[in-house]
């Protein structure tokens, strides 16, 4: 498999804070592949690392096969990064600012920036220092896009853009990637990445949680069921979906004459389907997986207080992704 | 083009034009000013300068200020040119990697197709022109006046004064500079940039006074710059030789630094 970036027992501490603990990934050619984590989680620091701008402090890391403490400015040519924090000041205009950012980095083709920037909906005759936020991250997508690197790296790409030029955004995510363009790009909201990125990782306190594709996150992510029955009585219904398997939160109350269930399944529903069928099912539920939930629950409500190896952690977790054909990673 | 080929330096100065426009404008009007003056002054404070304590004259460097080089020494050179190109260049200094740091420009700038020590290199280059363009603007000043106020200053010597002022001024933009690109931190970036220049002047001056410890003329930069009276004697190679090594040692320890450590952190 050919991959594009390469980590190994990445660590990073600054000082006595552990900001990457041992981070293992590999993202292949072509891919777009998302990051998700809380704020602290490490996704910064990890792209950062990539960049050259911070270095770890053990671990490895490999970029479109070099590192990048050697690889130097010709790696970073192959590269179009936007940073988490885009605080741009000063009085050149946006059109200034970006034939600067040309001069220092691959060769941009002639008429990209102004296609870009309409694309984008950024006026380049603009000052940078009145610029909104948003039109700051236009400014720093097209930045990171103009020269049409190889490797994309996208530190909170959406941040501060309305729904829109979001739309507009991922459209060009997609465009990168048919192009052969590998997009490595994160968010602290699952809802961000998961039209767009092919794989996503999950990231807690420097730590990787669990590394997936979005069907599998969504398999696993726990189907939201709610069945009435007819006839039935509460006590052999519990006593028949106690034995389906990927079955949680099960709860049975007396509705009349029959019950009404509600129940989160985890993986595949037919199972709960088939043993309700053996009653008469008055009303049938199954709602689309709460993705955003599902995540929430694997950050989980705080950190164990001795930090676990990755397994634990996982079975720890109230939802381990394991169970539904997650693929890990190393 | 010449941006093409030097995009950070030329970014340097596009970005700074505002301010360098504005250091002209306070350069040239103190300069003119004071230079403008010498007449009147020289004829009405002679004496009252003449009636001051020995001490004070050699500390204000007053002694010789009948004379126009003595003049400009004392008043531009030594005290209100060099304060405010010192100041300048301190910003300067201070912003060339801190302050962008600060902001995490430099951390995007970095993400591109530069080296750490390219950046460093282009913006110490920025600094270097933009305080030799303030210290011409001052050898200009005095070619102006010299011939109507009869200062007595050649070409040459106005050169050789504005020269040690430039390399002084020099000396502590790039201490601002370096220590910037050391640790990241405009505010201790500027704390070093002025450090730099109080101590020095501070060396000088109290070198000059009292007697046991004469020696701290030796390590001051504004004693290297002005020891040998440039506006008389011309350019003294050694000191100008001394004040650029000194800067550009300075810029080579921050440019070490800056290679080994993280950015924006």
């Amino acid at each position: 498999m050919d991959t594009v970036i390469t980590t190994e027992q990445l660590v990073k501490r600054f000082g006595s804070r552990t900001a990457v603990h041992g981070l293992d990934l590999e993202v292949r050619r072509g891919e777009v592949f998302g990051v998700i984590g809380p704020n602290g989680a490490g996704k910064t620091t990890t792209m950062r690392m990539l960049l050259d701008i911070v270095r770890p402090t053990s671990g490895s890391a490999t970029v479109l096969g070099r590192n990048p403490r050697t690889g130097g400015a010709g790696l970073r040519r192959r590269i179009g990064f936007l940073p988490g924090e885009l605080l741009l000041e000063g009085r050149a205009n946006a059109g200034e600012l970006l034939s600067h950012y040309a001069r220092i980095s691959g060769p941009v083709p002639p008429r990209r920036i102004p296609e870009l920037a309409e694309r984008l909906g950024l006026d380049l005759s603009r000052q940078i220092r009145g610029l909104s936020k948003g039109n700051k991250q236009k400014l720093g997508l097209i930045q990171a896009f103009m020269h049409q690197p190889e490797l994309l790296v996208l530190d909170e790409p959406t941040s501060g853009l309305d729904p829109l030029v979001q739309q507009e955004f991922l459209a060009m995510v997609r465009e990168a990637a048919r192009a052969g363009q590998t997009v490595f790009l994160s968010s602290h909201v699952l809802s961000e990445v998961e039209h767009v990125a092919d794989r996503v990782a999950i990231l807690r306190e420097g730590r990787l949680l669990s590394v997936s594709d979005v069907p599998s996150l969504r398999a696993g992510a726990g189907h939201h069921v709610r069945a009435v029955l007819a006839d039935a009585d509460v006590a052999g219904v519990r006593a028949l979906l106690e034995a389906v398997p990927g079955l949680r939160d099960l709860a049975v109350h007396a509705d009349g004459g029959g019950a009404t269930v509600t129940a989160t399944v985890d993986g595949a529903v037919d199972p709960l389907v088939k043993s309700l069928a053996r009653c008469t099912v008055t009303g049938l539920v199954v709602a689309e997986p709460d993705l955003e939930e599902a995540v929430l629950s694997l950050y989980g409500p705080s950190t164990p207080t001795a930090p676990l190896p990755l397994g634990q952690q996982r079975s720890a977790a109230d939802r381990p992704l394991t169970t539904t054909g997650a693929d890990r990673v190393r | 083009m010449f941006a093409d080929r030097f995009p950070l330096f030329a970014r340097s100065l596009s970005d700074s034009r505002r301010g360098i426009v504005g250091w002209t404008i306070a350069v040239a009007a103190t300069s003119l000013m004071y230079l403008a003056s010498y007449q009147t002054v020289a004829s009405a404070k002679t004496s009252g300068i003449n009636n001051l304590p020995e001490s004070v004259r050699v500390a204000f460097d007053l002694q010789d200020v009948t004379s126009g080089a003595g003049y400009v020494q004392s008043t531009v050179l030594g005290m209100l040119a060099l304060v405010l190109i010192t100041v300048a260049a301190v910003a300067v200094g201070s912003k060339a990697i801190a302050g962008d740091e600060e902001t995490g420009s430099l951390e995007l700038t970095l993400a591109h197709g530069v080296t750490r020590q390219q950046v460093l290199r282009q913006r110490a280059a920025a600094l270097v022109v933009q305080v030799g363009w303030l210290a011409a603007v001052v050898a200009l000043a005095i070619l102006v006046v010299t011939v109507p106020v009869h200062l007595g200053i050649d070409a040459g010597q106005a050169f050789a004064g504005a020269l040690a002022l430039g390399a002084l001024a020099l000396v502590n933009g790039a201490a601002a500079l370096a220590a910037g690109a050391f640790t990241g931190r405009r505010v201790v970036a500027l704390v070093a940039g002025v450090a730099v220049a109080v101590l020095g002047y501070l060396a000088n001056t109290i070198g000059a006074v009292v007697d046991g410890v004469r020696w701290l003329q030796t390590v001051s930069p504004v004693h290297w710059a002005f020891a040998e009276r440039p506006l008389t004697n011309g350019v003294d190679r050694g000191g100008i030789g001394l004040l650029l090594l000194v800067a550009g040692l300075l810029v080579a320890v921050g440019a070490w630094q800056l290679n080994r450590r993280d950015i924006g952190v």
